[in-house]
């Protein structure tokens, strides 16, 4: 009798066991499996225009606009914010901060440029390859990721006809996905007089997503 | 005549955050990234800044941070034409797991800018 009573507790155990782990599996299913697939970046051959959701912060405020960047050959030839061409000497340094325009400029840079390349110019860089996950905020999802970041400090930095820049630190970020050829996530600083137009100042502050490759 | 100075907190933030289940018991998932400046008013200046991260997991989420920068731009950016203002910005790119599986990875960017330098 106590042997059956007994047993009859293992199997109940047994069994709430069972409930509590298909409870879980099937939560594991909605938050992981259910959620929609995002699609990988399309390989390029160099040659492609880049759409961008993209957060400006200046002028005392948030700014969601597009921007449209189209390269050839690795090499960037128009940009446009908002609808409107700007120029491509928002992104060449000294004008954008932190040196990831640069590269953004001429993205067959990127393998190239290393710590030692940034030392004369007083800023560092750092390079690592991560695993390729998609950013909530980007609808596509990476072949790969290259993650860059820079560093500057500047005691006074003047761009004349622009604006200037004292005592302070910028950093930048690239996410390039080296497989497809595209850059997936920036954050650049520049500044700019054709950033007035949008912001009132010279300065923006600019993090985009990768929303579209055509 | 007498002149009161003061110090003026501000403070910007940027949050995302997941729940599962009652109390988030299950899964909850949070990120935020904080930025704070005190700016003296009568000197306009800025006395004093700040930015950090809060991230925080419960149950069945799991988190990597993958980059930080506290600040990410901290200076006095401007022209004569436009004025000059004091800016921070912070930033934190964290990954997220359920259960050991890739869920997401979140972007959490704060900013202030005052009429300072």
């Amino acid at each position: 009798m106590r042997v059956d009573m007994m047993g009859r507790g293992v199997w109940l155990v047994a069994a709430a066991a069972v409930v509590a782990a298909l409870v879980v599996f099937a939560v594991w299913l909605t938050a992981v499996v259910a959620r929609p697939h995002k699609p990988p970046v399309p390989i390029t051959d160099g040659t492609f225009s880049a759409s961008y959701n993209t957060t400006v912060i200046c002028g005392g405020g948030r700014k969601m606009w597009d921007l449209t960047l189209v390269y050839r050959n690795g090499r960037l030839i128009k940009a446009m914010l908002d609808g409107r061409e700007i120029p491509l000497a928002v992104f060449k340094y000294p004008h954008g901060l932190s040196y990831i325009g640069e590269l953004l400029l001429d993205l067959n840079r990127i393998k190239e440029v290393n710590n030692e390349t940034l030392k004369p110019l007083g800023g560092v860089i750092n390079k690592r390859v991560e695993r390729p996950v998609p950013f909530a905020d980007s609808p596509l999802a990476p072949r790969s990721r290259l993650f860059i970041t820079t560093s500057f400090n500047y005691s006074r930095l003047v761009i004349e006809g622009h604006g200037e820049f004292r005592n302070g630190t910028v950093n930048g970020l690239l996410i390039f996905d080296y497989e497809a050829g595209v850059p997936y996530l920036f954050i650049i600083s520049t500044i700019h007089a054709s950033m007035r137009e949008f912001c009132g100042t010279s300065f923006a502050y600019i993090v985009a997503y990768l929303r579209e490759v055509k | 005549m007498l002149a009161m100075a003061a110090v003026i907190e501000f403070y910007s933030e940027d949050v995302r955050s997941d729940c599962l289940g009652p109390n988030c018991e299950i899964g909850y998932a949070y990120q935020k990234t904080w930025t704070k400046v005190w700016y003296d008013d009568s000197a306009r200046k800025v006395v004093s800044h700040t930015g950090a991260a809060r991230i925080d997991s419960k149950g069945l989420y799991g988190y990597v941070v993958k980059a930080q920068r506290h600040p990410d731009v901290a200076g006095c950016i401007g022209d004569p034409w436009s004025g000059y203002r004091w800016m921070r910005t912070d930033y934190d790119t964290v990954d997220w797991y359920f259960l050991g599986i890739y869920v997401t990875t979140w972007l959490t960017v704060s900013a202030i800018e005052v009429y300072a330098c």
